[in-house]
């Protein structure tokens, strides 16, 4: 990568580093990694493979637990607001990552930084306290057992300053449940991988940030150009009057007649069927919402506010915050059967002040709901709960049970998974998991979709290249094959990139061209297309070596359930549609030739990982007799 | 130098700061992002959405520019200059 300047244009130049168990914090240049990994996720996942052994346990203070602002966040870059956390997974031990929004990672960059690596574990709790780069390690005794909107709410008003910008976690991560995120800002969750629970297990409550430093662009003519470009491409979008109105769900997902309902985006009743009947898509569809949606809000230089503001004005449900996605639709409704929008509402509010990720605490919850259904337990197992379909007032109770480990929560506290490794009775059968993670989504209709989310390093979730999703649609019809191993490799460059820059994908028309000039003029670092692409072909990489060292994965790994090859879609427009093991065996074949990894076993190749320029990491593999 | 006058309002105003971006961005000749040096500043709670619009006095009206930045860069038209 060609420097123009040897200035920090467009970072905040520094690294912060914290060890809680000797109590010590150090800052190290950002330059040392940024030349080679540019930024974000990258320079996370750069550390965490090359600084972690392998024998190390998410839950031992030797793990790390990494936070990448983007490189283009704290600018006028439409979207560019998010931040990378990555660590080991909780559910795994492979690579773990969750991506959140909101404010807190502009303010970082605003005190200095561009990263913040966190390893040890304090002796007792504790929170981090930035203020430009005074960082302390404070005393968090106070804060303890509270949810994330009293951990926000005390801390602002202990140091005495409301622009202050919380990450924290709830009672989920405090008490390790596996299904803890971190939630900024009150409604904005790094959920999945069970960072939570990491950041619980070190004794962190939270991290408190404010800063007034600036964010110096390099070529600012050039880059504002390119933002003004941005800008009249999102203006133009047939949507945005609608999303900026109505939030994604209400504009997009959530109408009535959006093909979301129909395409297997929502599995029902835990993953029995990727269809839901219309008279209960009425009760939770964008008619329903809009009586309880009070306004949309935005996150950091955001052009697009697709978050609505919910609130839900008397009754037990009685609530208001932020947030209600597609997912909450799923996590919610569909998978519980659940038509009761208020409980919904209040159950999506009440995740957050938790500190449960929805996504993996509804799976957990919505198989426990089947195994009710199955009778492999009953009211004794249950605390008395009836866990039959549609009974939400047993999902907000189990919701509570499982972030405090009371009663069956603790049961289902680890996962879905070692849940049903202890119930037996082949209830594993009806786990929904990829390597190991309970997984939100269904995929036997979306074959773009599924193919991503069981292909994604980080076990599951649809964030790391899926594809027919958001508003990005090809001419392929949703449930076909026809090049979906090819379009996932391009995607799976892309998405890093995206992460690396700290772009939203919900900001429309972005390309890849877009980004290498807003990239360049911020910075004065030139990159070409390609350049920019290889570097994310090489994250991606990093976290495949990453789970073969750490996990052990190979292409067995790379299956989704039996469920979803066995038992059909039971209803609607594709009905009987269902996974086919060859042709999937195909893609996989496809995929791994295109990634140069071996196609048997799926690890990477020294000839592989050579030509993408990855020839220490091929060293790393073999040291594990890992490569082929 | 024009002199502008703006109104602000806050119930289409979302919060998302790009008016801050924007005046830091003119103040400081069009070389760095800094909320912090901004003349016009947006609260919004967390706890119940109410939004709190300034601008002080450290507004120079955008001397020099086409038009006022932060109107420029707010898309929900939270801000304007009065005719």
């Amino acid at each position: 990568m060609k420097k123009t300047s040897d200035k920090h244009y467009g970072y905040a130049g520094n690294i912060l580093r914290v060890n809680l168990t000797d109590n010590k914090v150090w800052i190290e240049p950002t330059e040392k990694y940024a030349n080679k990994w540019i930024g974000g996720r990258a320079i996370n996942t750069w550390i965490l493979l090359n600084e972690l052994n392998p024998n190390v346990k998410w839950s031992d203070p030797e793990n790390l637990l990494t936070f990448g602002v983007g490189v283009l966040v704290g600018t006028l870059a439409p979207g560019a607001c998010r931040v990378s956390v990555d660590s080991k997974n909780v559910f795994n031990n492979g690579i773990g990552s969750a991506n959140v929004g909101g404010f807190f990672g502009a303010e970082l960059k605003f005190a200095g930084f561009d990263n913040i690596i966190i390893g040890g574990k304090a002796k007792s709790p504790v929170y981090l306290w930035i203020c430009n780069k005074n960082v302390e390690i404070r005393d968090a005794a106070f804060l303890w057992g509270k949810t994330t909107w009293e951990t926000e709410k005390e801390i602002r008003q202990n140091l005495k300053d409301e622009k202050i910008r919380v990450a924290a976690i709830g009672p989920a991560g405090e008490n390790l449940v596996k299904s803890a995120c971190i939630i900024a800002d009150r409604g904005c969750a790094a959920g999945g991988s069970g960072c939570g629970a990491v950041m619980g297990s070190k004794n962190l409550k939270a991290i408190a940030v404010r800063g007034n430093r600036s964010i110096e662009i390099a070529q600012p003519d050039k880059f504002i150009v390119a933002v003004d470009k941005e800008m009249r491409k999102i203006n133009k979008w047939q949507l945005i009057k609608e999303i900026r109105e109505k939030g994604y769900y209400g504009a997009m997902g959530g109408r009535l007649n959006s093909p979301s309902w129909e395409q297997g985006y929502r599995p029902v009743r835990n993953g029995q069927d990727e269809h839901w009947g219309k008279d209960k898509i009425a009760k939770i569809a964008e008619q329903e919402i809009k009586k309880y949606r009070k306004a949309t809000v935005s996150c950091f230089s955001c052009p697009i506010s697709c978050k609505p503001w919910m609130d839900v004005k008397e009754g037990p449900y009685k609530v208001q915050g932020e947030g209600w996605w597609n997912n909450s639709a799923n996590s919610y409704c569909t998978k519980i059967d659940n038509t009761n929008i208020e409980a919904a509402i209040y159950a999506h509010l009440l995740t957050n002040q938790l500190g449960l990720d929805g996504d993996n605490a509804a799976q957990v919850i919505s198989w426990s709901f089947e195994c009710y259904e199955k009778g492999l337990i009953t009211k004794k197992e249950t605390d008395g709960l009836e866990l039959v379909w549609g009974n939400y007032q047993a999902m907000i109770e189990m919701l509570k049970k499982l972030a405090y480990r009371k009663g069956f929560g603790n049961f289902l506290a680890d996962g879905a998974l070692k849940a049903a490794e202890k119930l037996g009775n082949n209830s594993e059968k009806f786990v929904i998991h990829v390597k190991g993670q309970d997984s939100l989504d269904g995929i036997r209709i979306n074959k773009g979709w599924g193919f991503g989310i069981i292909l994604s390093p980080v076990a599951g979730r649809h964030l790391r290249g899926s594809l027919n999703g958001f508003w990005l649609r090809s001419d392929r019809p949703i449930n076909s094959y026809e090049n979906v191993p090819e379009d996932l490799y391009y995607n799976q460059k892309k998405k890093a990139v995206q992460d690396i820059l700290g772009l939203c994908s919900y900001v429309y028309g972005q390309t890849v061209d877009d980004w290498v000039t807003l990239f360049s003029s911020a910075t004065g670092r030139l990159l070409s297309k390609d350049e920019l692409l290889h570097i994310g072909l090489q994250t991606h990489n990093l976290e495949k070596a990453f789970n073969t060292i750490h996990a052990g994965f190979d292409r067995n790994d790379d299956y989704p359930c039996e469920r979803y090859y066995n038992e059909p879609v039971k209803s609607g427009p594709y009905e009987g549609e269902h996974l086919d093991h060859e042709i999937w065996d195909r893609m996989l074949d496809t995929i791994y030739r295109l990634h140069g990894w071996d196609i048997g076993t799926s690890w990477q190749t020294r000839k592989g990982l050579e030509k993408i320029g990855l020839s220490d990491i091929a060293d790393k593999l073999e040291k594990k007799n890992r490569l082929k | 130098m024009k002199v502008f006058k703006l109104w602000l309002d806050p119930k289409k105003c979302k919060g998302c700061l790009r008016c801050e971006l924007a005046c830091s961005f003119h103040k400081s000749g069009h070389k760095f992002f800094n909320p912090e040096l901004s003349s016009t500043t947006v609260l919004r709670s967390n706890e119940n959405k109410k939004i709190i619009m300034k601008i002080d006095d450290t507004c120079d009206f955008c001397e020099n520019e086409d038009a006022p930045l932060c109107v420029k860069y707010c898309v929900f038209g939270a801000r304007g200059v009065m005719k």
